[in-house]
């Protein structure tokens, strides 16, 4: 489990802690959304888990392991997987494959599994068959999901995303959302830090932070009945949850939040 | 006077054996005082596109010209401004405020700082407190913004920016639409998206493009009679507006399409009511 507990943050020559006491915890198989306003603490929060920033105070621990400790350092890193916005910046390799083997290759994994690693982590990302393409030559959209593949390769137990999907289209983010439900499935602890609420509606919580604490917890549909209060924190409804708390207002028949045009055209023509 | 290209075709490594056509067959034209929304799927060529536009790529196949010249030649310096989907990529100054101020001051403005700072309140900046910090310590969403500034500080008569925004939040985007529709009072202003929801309200032209063709050139309207044929390219329009033209399509009278929810909800309301 990643244990965040009551952790604070101040950068140097702030004004206010970007983190003010907040505690989190992920299992694994779990899957948590994080949604918040830009300068909320969100990247920070993620930063902490993999020990990329250590807490002014609180504690943070991966399976146990204080993220403080420098001798688990290793151990905490290997566990749990970090993707940030800008894909760009982690991009090492000069060949799509190569940039997915750096990190499972540095853990000394031997060459058949490495090659294994390497196709499946592709493959969960719909980029199979592009193990030779220079990665200047993807798309961006395509990067972000090589840099994902990074991540999976090196088989971590948790899975932490710093708005994975901003650069990518609507078919972009079904595939990466159905990647994260899959490997959620198969037992790995995600946070996905995002600015859509449809996007979370898949976790299994959600957690809004604003100005570095925790304001809500709860279930992602659970938030979409509360427009006033998303609205306050920055969270944008989806807009056919806004619509279809309108048709309901109106007297139509629509029990929970629809996503789709489909479904709303059929309540209201039924 | 116009951003106009025609035929315009790209092959990233062209003559390597390696070559990705990624743009062929656009035609293009901006006007000021326009807005053009480009739509498509990751990979489609949107921003090769920009690029080309901005004179950064040659042309592989076809042309593009800046009030008359090449992109890429010295007379249309300053005129065609270009943000890019990395804000990052973008800032080079120890503060914000230089940064913002440097366009403006290389073409020759009066007062660069005060352009630079009317940029960054219009993003929704303040300069004040953002224009003496160092453009590294900017969050993400800020620093989208801080790059919009300095575009716009550029007060180019061509305006073009990729995915303006991906990456922020609810306010940032209230502010950077703002920010860039009010730029059609004195420039043309492409802006391309995957997410057509944002402009598409204030687009008066959309340009579609699918596996770097155009799948579809017209305005808005056209776009929504034409929405099947859209989506069987595999692009799809706001759920919201798709709930009107579905509701359209079931002969449910709806003369005008409604971009926001609330709005929507008011004309499904009323289409209901009229055909009971």
């Amino acid at each position: 489990m990643i244990d965040v507990r009551d952790a604070m943050v101040v950068y140097p020559g702030a004004e206010r802690p970007a983190l003010d006491g907040v505690s989190l915890t992920l299992s694994p198989g779990e899957s948590v959304a994080m949604l918040g306003a830009n300068g909320s603490g969100k990247s920070t929060l993620a930063r902490l888990c993999n020990a990329l920033l250590l807490p002014s105070a609180g504690t943070v621990s991966v399976d146990g392991m204080d993220t403080r400790d420098a001798e688990a350092l290793w151990d905490v890193r290997s566990r749990v997987g970090f993707v940030q916005q800008n894909p760009e910046n982690q991009i090492v390799g000069t060949v799509a494959e190569e940039d997915v083997a750096f990190g499972p290759e540095n853990l000394g994994v031997p060459a058949g599994e490495l090659r294994r690693r390497v196709d499946d982590a592709l493959e969960a990302v719909g980029l199979a068959g592009m193990q030779r393409r220079e990665p200047h030559l993807l798309s961006d959209g395509q990067k972000q999901r090589l840099a994902i593949a990074g991540a999976l390769a090196m088989r971590p137990a948790y899975l932490v995303l710093d708005e994975p999907t901003a650069m990518l289209d609507g078919t972009g983010r079904a595939e990466v959302a159905a990647v994260l439900k899959t490997l959620r499935d198969e037992g790995v602890g995600i946070l996905h830090i995002t600015h859509q609420l449809a996007e979370a509606a898949d976790a299994d919580r959600l957690v809004v932070l604003s100005e570095g604490r925790i304001v809500y917890e709860g279930t992602p549909f659970g938030l979409m009945g509360e427009p006033e209060y998303a609205g306050r924190y920055g969270v944008d409804l989806p807009h056919m949850a806004v619509l279809t708390a309108e048709l309901r207002a109106k007297g139509i028949d629509v029990p929970a939040p629809m996503l789709d045009a489909e479904s709303v055209v059929e309540a209201l023509w039924r | 006077m116009a951003l106009i290209a025609r035929g315009l075709g790209y092959v990233y490594g062209q003559g390597t054996g390696f070559g990705i056509d990624a743009l062929r067959g656009v035609d293009f034209d901006l006007s000021s005082g326009e807005m053009l929304v480009i739509a498509g799927a990751t990979g489609s060529g949107k921003s090769t596109l920009l690029r080309l536009l901005a004179g950064l790529l040659r042309p592989s196949a076809g042309s593009v010209t800046v009030d008359g010249v090449a992109p890429h030649a010295r007379s249309a310096r300053g005129r065609v401004a270009i943000v890019f989907q990395n804000p990052e990529s973008q800032f080079f100054a120890e503060t914000v405020l230089a940064d913002v101020a440097f366009g403006p001051g290389n073409l020759g403005a009066e007062d660069p700082d005060v352009v630079a700072a009317d940029a960054l309140a219009a993003v929704g900046l303040d300069p004040g407190a953002f224009g003496g910090r160092s453009p590294l310590t900017l969050s993400g969403g800020e620093a989208r913004r801080a790059a919009i500034a300095g575009a716009l500080a550029m007060r180019a008569p061509y305006l073009l920016l990729d995915e303006p925004t991906a990456g922020l939040d609810s306010r940032g985007r209230r502010d950077v639409i703002a920010a860039i529709t009010a730029e059609r009072a004195r420039a043309g202003v492409a802006v391309v998206t995957h997410d057509p929801d944002e402009f598409l309200s204030d687009a008066d032209h959309v340009l579609a493009l699918s596996d770097g063709a155009p799948v579809f050139d017209g305005s808005v309207a056209a776009l929504f009679d034409a929405f099947r044929e859209y989506e069987s390219a595999g692009l799809r329009l706001p759920e919201v507006v798709r709930a009107q033209l579905l509701a359209r399509e079931r002969g449910a009278h709806i003369p005008e399409i409604g971009f926001e929810p609330r709005e929507a909800a008011r004309v499904l309301m009323a289409a209901r009511g009229e055909r009971r």
